[in-house]
């Protein structure tokens, strides 16, 4: 920003108001300048201008144009009067901390705002139509005639605008103090009980900031554009944001003055009058991209959206200067006027008059924080084939620091341009624009991300309420209707998968499966109770025969997936996931890095090559999958980051091919406590089937077609932006609760699936389902109804979860021996479950047969006959395993007597 | 008509633009400074007039000292990035009170116009690029005089800004300003030959020129091409194939190597890249691998060569990365249609540093997705390609490759002369220009392949989706070899041969 310093004449096109262009030697101490209010510096270089100087900025004129301060104080009437002269009789006496606002650099709100001088010659000749303030007797905020207008035939505007200052008032005040909820554009067409709809919305926020001591009022302009009577005042914020805003401020200290009724205490008074309000305005029409701002967006109000690179340290900005004099101590102060400080060269007491003698007092001038924010475009909105653009914002006071490196903002802000190379031999045809920023709101966009430190409450009180307007508006877009109409489509369900990686041929279980993760369910939080968050996060693993398009699918989700991460577990280490202590190149200094889960907070991360990962990386994601958080203790740093992700992982069974005679833990190499985190696991196998595999060939020459890519699905397919946008705007407005049948189909289905497995002739239970399946059946529930875009799960959306799961359980839990779906498979004891049941019943027939009449047996025996009997090899593993089911059963007992184990039958009751 | 316009244009560029402008903003209203005002259509035919277009110097072949400002320029390199800042500058006067006069292209004005009123000005804006060599593209032998390096001087400080930008201290960067809209048709990486008005290096640019763009041409092939004939085709493939023998001593690694060269991708159906063939030749010793690289050199135009080693990928990133300030060219920020040569034949065991982790990782990502990643802080942006790549190993690379064939290097086949004659050369060259060259499945081989492929899983063969995608595109590429528009059966079953020899993994 230092070549933009210099800056008299950064307005450009827009205010044809600076004839002069002259550099001068002044102070520089920020790259903004004044409205249009008094022509500054040209005085001592062009005549034109009337005796007004740019002195008019010292405290030294408030005297001569401000009224009298004796006004009375009684006269709550008429709130304009009063305040100001207090104000202004104030400033000029005590150091006049936080006098303005650091982001619009108007005198309009301190000074008088009709002091809108204007060269005369000029009038007529470029505003013919408009009758324009001159001279310092205009009304002025403090003249106590709120209804000068009226009695002027005139319309007075501020130069240069269509902005007079009274209607402007007036305006804004009956908008703060009438609008009322139910004008909400939203509601126009809803039922809204009267209480509510009554309520004075802005009113009630006034209030409430006077109670909670803040001075920050965050204005909804959509509120302003949809009540009639500001309509106009709307357009004029839009275009003339450095005249408008200064004025609004000034409004809300009147109606926060008038609010406090007729005799009001004198501290809460004085305590007013000495703030500075700020208006916040946000929520503009529409957010532009930076990469559009052109040249007719300065000075106008903008909103643009993007991804915080750097801050800049604070600065202090010299919103004021102090100056004395060395000869005789007299002291000036000078304020900021467009972006300089006018250095006075002759000490102004007329006995002194030493020229060269004043000297700036630096703890006496007065400072803003300000910081300079370089803001990156999201990867979202960057067109194919360009690189991000940037742009420079300037953030002042309170909102300096409010948003850091990584945080995605969306601010409300006024576009400017300042000239560089300013040399006196700088032909202005010749001088280039640099462009920036000032913004007056930002809003965070990812309130997942929001970083701000708790100790500020004031942010957090101003980000509360901005928070608040926002939370009772619903998007209104064109898209949001197109998906809407999609929503209501009866083939939904097919449409949905089907365009989820079209290239991929069918599998629409999977497909249906990651679907429902991308929506993800309802993440709760519970007050009471042990675990104070309840995952909303779907995990799933696809498991299977290689070239089963598991990676491309992966790639897939990674692209379109909100934080999409994209890892393989062969090259993944526990540290690489999770976070690692890092030397930082600049600094020198221990920062902690991200790691691939951590990145992913909020979004899918895929594991590919799952089954290749090390133990201990494993280890890590136990964690992740259920607390969803990542511990990191190293290098002194202790710290827990959040990693709310949800997993999707590839895995090849062992052997790289999936045996179909062995059980699912068997072929994957995966722990069965961390097998059962996945909610769904998907087996995908390639088996070898004529049709199938003409039509997967088909599918394949078709896409080497040139010309030809649609004929990879002859179907209707969504565009891949429009998928995305319909899964971002379900994640964040759809919130399905689950009705009172819904939940009575859950629980039914969660007791029919542990029946599943209920074998009444075993003695002992299988266990079908656990607490964990009935927890993705929840989720998968209500990712189903988000998808829809319900509000409520419904009994269809329970129905559907539970043939995923029960589709998915029957590929992977189904014991091959016994065709019975089993969760012990997957978890606990493997030892036992994994013995075939033939070779058990087997087992038992020799047993009885050998133990006939109460015998005991030698086991070492046994294990020879029993091998001697089977056809197939008899493992020594599996033959124990067998032993311990019978065992367990009741129907014998392994004694050890002699140094030798014996089986001895056990008497069955028949 | 046109030869005359462009007589004008070639001879003062300034006062033909300033005519055209002046002619589109003749509307005595505010002046609308959208679009190109007329400017990029009276001089797009210069590209197809090739005769008039040698009379515009060319900065690969003149001698930079002797540019001056205002002059025309042909100029051909790489958009290393888009945004390389974006400014708003007078774009038109009201001269008299009268008329508006347009600014573009105007370095140079007269003292009346310089000082106007504020009022009397149009804001414009432009987007400036940052030009660099195309990288692996031979540099052209230039007069290189040492009085260069001395005029250069007083903004040597000035332009050290910009050297993270160029890979070697002998690159030039060029900072090119695009006007009305240019810039949205131009991609980063891609390669491109410019046309526009020269301005000298001043204190104001840091030091760079500036080229003030007025038309350019897509630039992935060094001119156009006469793609050969189907029976020239033929000859030149078994020339080329005998050349690829002398070195490879193996006629199916020679028939690999040759459909690698001609791969280019056709389309992608979201993460599936169709046409991309990347090959991995192993049994190569240093020795053998550079022999190979020495002849592929010689014989495609940009080609990168890329040792992987341990030493290499830890040294420093090899894609694109930006601090948040600017952005930093990457060895591996190539422009499509370059020919990049992993050497992976030093590779040995170590430790990979961060840097080496996220070079592996963009690199798996370039082989499998054509994509190039720019790293930026807090995020990532891929931005498609389209290179051929070969890797050269010792045993299987570490990268995903698509093919993995172990040449024999048959002392029988191999020859120490491998020198080609400089027709032959050209040729050979010529020929391989065939990748760019599309071919077409016809829709009767559909039915083939179809049965071919059932047939071939009922009879128990290893083969699957990746499998029959291979054939599917070497099929093509085999065709493409012979100059063939149309993919017949008998290029099926010839492709289905090689890939049955090479391993897929």
């Amino acid at each position: 920003m230092s070549s933009s310093q210099q800056s008299s004449q950064g307005r450009g096109a827009t205010t044809p108001k600076r004839a002069n262009s002259s550099s001068r030697e002044a102070m520089d101490s920020s790259p903004l300048f004044f409205p249009t209010s008094s022509p500054g510096l040209s005085q001592h270089t062009t005549p034109k201008t009337k005796t007004r100087t740019s002195l008019a900025s010292s405290p030294l004129l408030f005297e001569s144009s401000s009224p009298a301060p004796q006004a009375p104080h009684s006269s709550r009437s008429i709130p304009l009067s009063q305040h100001n002269d207090l104000f202004l009789a104030g400033s000029s006496q005590r150091t006049p901390k936080s006098s303005r606002r650091g982001d619009i650099h108007s005198t309009v709100q301190l000074k008088t705002p009709s002091r809108r001088e204007v060269d005369p010659q000029k009038i007529g000749a470029t505003t013919p139509s408009s009758l324009i303030f001159s001279g310092s007797d205009a009304l002025t905020f403090s003249q106590a005639q709120p209804t000068s207008e009226a009695n002027d035939d005139t319309v007075r505007v501020i130069w240069g605008t269509n902005v007079s200052i009274q209607e402007s008032i007036a305006s804004f005040q009956g908008f703060l103090r009438g609008f009322k909820k139910k004008y909400r554009p939203e509601y126009r067409n809803d039922f809204m009980p009267p209480p509510d709809a009554e309520q004075a919305v802005y009113i009630e926020a006034l209030r409430n900031m006077r109670i909670i001591g803040l001075d920050i009022l965050n204005l909804d302009v959509q509120d302003l554009k949809h009540y009639p009577p500001t309509k106009k005042l709307y357009n004029q914020l839009y275009s003339y944001p450095q005249e408008i805003i200064p004025i609004m401020d000034q409004t809300i200290k009147d109606v926060m003055l008038d609010l406090l009724g007729t005799n009001p205490p004198e501290d809460i008074l004085n305590d007013i009058e000495l703030r500075i309000y700020k208006i916040r305005p946000f929520n503009l029409e529409r957010t532009i991209n930076m990469r559009d701002l052109n040249p007719g967006d300065i000075d106008k109000l903008i909103s643009i959206k993007g991804l915080v690179l750097r801050c800049t340290p604070v600065i202090p900005d010299m919103k004021q200067a102090f100056f004395r004099c060395s000869v005789c101590g007299h002291s000036v102060t000078v304020e900021i006027d467009r972006g300089r400080i006018a250095e006075p060269v002759k000490c102004p007491r007329e006995i002194c008059g030493a020229t060269n003698s004043m000297q700036l007092i630096h703890n006496r001038s007065e400072f803003a924080d300000k910081q300079v924010i370089k803001l990156q475009e999201t990867p979202d909105i960057v067109p194919d084939g360009q690189t991000p653009h940037s742009v420079s914002l300037c953030v002042y006071d309170e909102l300096v620091d409010s948003s850091k490196a990584g945080d995605r903002i969306e601010i409300t802000g006024i576009f400017r341009c300042v000239p560089i190379r300013m040399n006196p031999r700088q032909r202005t045809i010749k001088s280039l624009f640099k462009t920036y920023v000032d913004v007056v709101h930002i809003k965070k966009q990812d309130r997942r991300r929001l970083g701000t430190d708790p100790s500020t409450l004031d942010n957090d009180l101003a980000e509360d309420t901005a928070a608040q307007i926002d939370d009772v508006r619903r998007i209104t877009d064109e898209e949001v209707e197109k998906i809407k109409k999609v929503s209501e489509r009866p083939d939904l369900y097919d449409l949905l998968p089907r365009s989820l990686a079209p290239s991929i041929y069918e599998m629409d279980d999977v497909k249906k499966g990651i679907l429902l993760q991308l929506f993800g369910g309802t993440n709760k939080t519970f007050q009471k109770g042990a675990s104070p968050r309840y995952r909303g996060d779907i995990n799933i693993l696809m498991c299977g025969d290689p070239s089963t398009s598991k990676s491309q699918i992966l790639q897939y989700v990674h692209k379109i997936a909100p934080r999409g991460v994209y890892t393989s577990g062969k090259g993944s280490s526990a540290v690489g996931l999770t976070a690692y202590i890092t030397r930082d190149q600049d600094t020198k200094q221990l920062v902690l890095e991200s790691g691939a889960l951590v990145l992913s907070d909020g979004g899918i991360c895929c594991i590919d090559e799952f089954d290749k990962m090390t133990d201990a990386t494993r280890s890590i994601l136990h964690e992740v999958m259920e607390q969803q958080t990542v511990t990191v203790a190293k290098a002194g740093i202790i710290t827990t980051l959040n990693a709310r992700t949800s997993i999707l992982a590839s895995a090849n069974p062992i052997g790289s091919k999936y045996n179909p005679e062995m059980p699912v833990t068997k072929n994957i190499d995966l722990p069965p406590t961390l097998l059962s985190r996945f909610d769904l696991v998907y087996l995908i196998l390639d088996r070898v089937d004529e049709t199938i595999d003409r039509k997967l060939a088909n599918h394949i020459v078709s896409m080497y077609m040139e010309d030809t890519p649609q004929n990879a699905t002859e179907h209707e397919v969504l565009s891949i932006e429009f998928l995305t946008s319909y899964i971002t705007y379900a994640r964040n407005c759809i919130h399905p609760i689950i009705t009172e049948p819904a939940s009575k189909e859950l629980v039914n289905a969660y007791v029919d699936m542990r029946k599943l497995g209920e074998d009444v002739r075993a003695s002992e239970k299988r266990v079908t389902a656990t607490t964990r399946q009935l927890e993705s059946m929840i989720r998968l529930s209500e990712a189903h109804a988000k998808m829809h875009l319900r509000e409520t799960v419904e009994v269809e959306d329970v129905r559907e979860a539970t043939r995923l799961i029960k589709t998915a359980i029957k590929d992977y839990a189904t014991d091959p021996a016994t065709g019975k779906i089993s969760l012990d498979l997957i978890y606990v004891n493997e030892r036992e479950t994994l013995v075939s049941e033939d070779m058990v019943r087997e087992l038992s027939n020799l047993i009885s047969t050998l133990t006939a009449g109460g015998k005991t047996f030698m086991v070492s025996q046994l294990l020879t006959r029993f091998r001697e009997q089977s056809t197939a090899h008899v493992d020594a593993s599996e033959f124990e395993a067998s032993l311990a089911a019978l065992e367990k059963r009741g129907q014998l007992k392994v004694v050890t007597s002699a140094g030798h184990r014996l089986v001895r039958p056990i008497a069955q009751v028949e | 008509m046109v030869a005359q316009l462009s007589e004008v244009f070639l001879k003062d560029p300034q006062s033909f633009l300033q005519k055209i402008q002046d002619a589109s903003l003749s509307n005595p209203g505010k002046p609308d400074l959208q679009g190109s005002l007329g400017i990029e259509e009276a001089v797009s035919d210069l590209f197809l007039n090739k005769d008039e277009l040698e009379k515009i110097p060319n900065f690969a072949s003149c001698n930079p000292n002797e540019l001056r400002s205002g002059q025309l320029l042909r100029l051909q390199g790489m958009i290393q990035d888009t945004n390389f800042g974006h400014e708003f500058f007078a774009g038109a006067i009201k001269m008299n009170d009268q008329y508006w006069r347009g600014c573009r292209y105007i370095l140079s004005c007269s003292e009346d116009e310089s000082y106007v009123d504020e009022n009397k000005m149009v804001l414009d804006e432009r987007y400036s690029l940052f030009l660099t060599n195309i990288p692996g593209e031979l540099k052209s032998n230039k007069v290189d005089s040492l009085d260069s390096e001395e005029e250069n001087e007083p903004y040597k400080d000035l332009i050290m800004k910009y050297s993270n930008r160029t890979l070697g201290k002998e690159d030039f960067g060029f900072c090119v300003k695009c006007y009305g809209g240019m810039e949205t048709r131009l991609r980063v990486c891609q390669a491109v030959d410019m046309l526009g008005m020269y301005e000298e290096p001043s204190e104001y640019s840091d030091g760079l020129p500036i080229l003030h763009l007025i038309t350019f041409e897509d630039f992935r092939q060094p001119s156009s091409i006469t793609y050969p004939s189907e029976e020239e085709a033929e000859h030149l493939r078994s020339k080329l194939l005998t050349q690829f023998n002398k070195i490879l001593g193996d006629n199916v690694a020679s028939e690999s190597l040759l459909l690698c060269l001609l791969s280019n991708v056709v389309h992608r159906a979201d993460s599936f890249i169709v046409g991309s063939f990347n090959l991995n030749l192993t049994n190569c010793t240093p020795e053998r691998a550079s022999r190979i690289i020495s002849l592929l050199k010689y014989l495609t135009k940009r080609t990168v060569v890329q040792k992987v080693d341990i030493n290499e990928l830890n040294r420093e990133p090899l894609y694109p990365r930006s601090d948040g300030d600017t952005l930093s060219i990457g060895r591996l920020q190539l422009t499509p249609g370059t020919l990049l040569i992993l050497d992976e034949t030093e590779l040995s065991s170590g430790t990979l540093n961060d840097t080496g982790v996220r070079n592996v990782a963009f690199l798996s990502f370039l082989l499998s997705q054509q994509e190039i990643t720019f790293a930026y802080p807090f995020s990532s942006y891929n931005i498609q390609t389209d290179v051929r790549i070969i890797v050269l190993s010792h045993g299987k690379s570490i990268l995903p490759v698509n093919a993995v064939y172990t040449s024999k290097f048959d002392e029988a086949l191999m020859s120490s002369e491998t020198s080609l004659s400089s027709d032959d050369l050209e040729g050979l060259s010529n020929y391989l220009n065939l990748w760019t060259r599309a071919t077409d499945i016809p829709t009767d081989m559909l039915e083939f392949i179809q049965s071919n492929y059932v047939h071939s899983r009922r009879s128990g063969l290893q083969t699957n989706e990746k499998v029959l995608s291979i054939e599917i595109n070497c099929s093509r590429l085999y065709a493409k070899s012979l100059a063939s528009n149309l993919v017949s059966r008998q290029h099926f079953e010839q492709a289905s041969s090689l890939v049955e020899q090479w391993t897929i993994p």
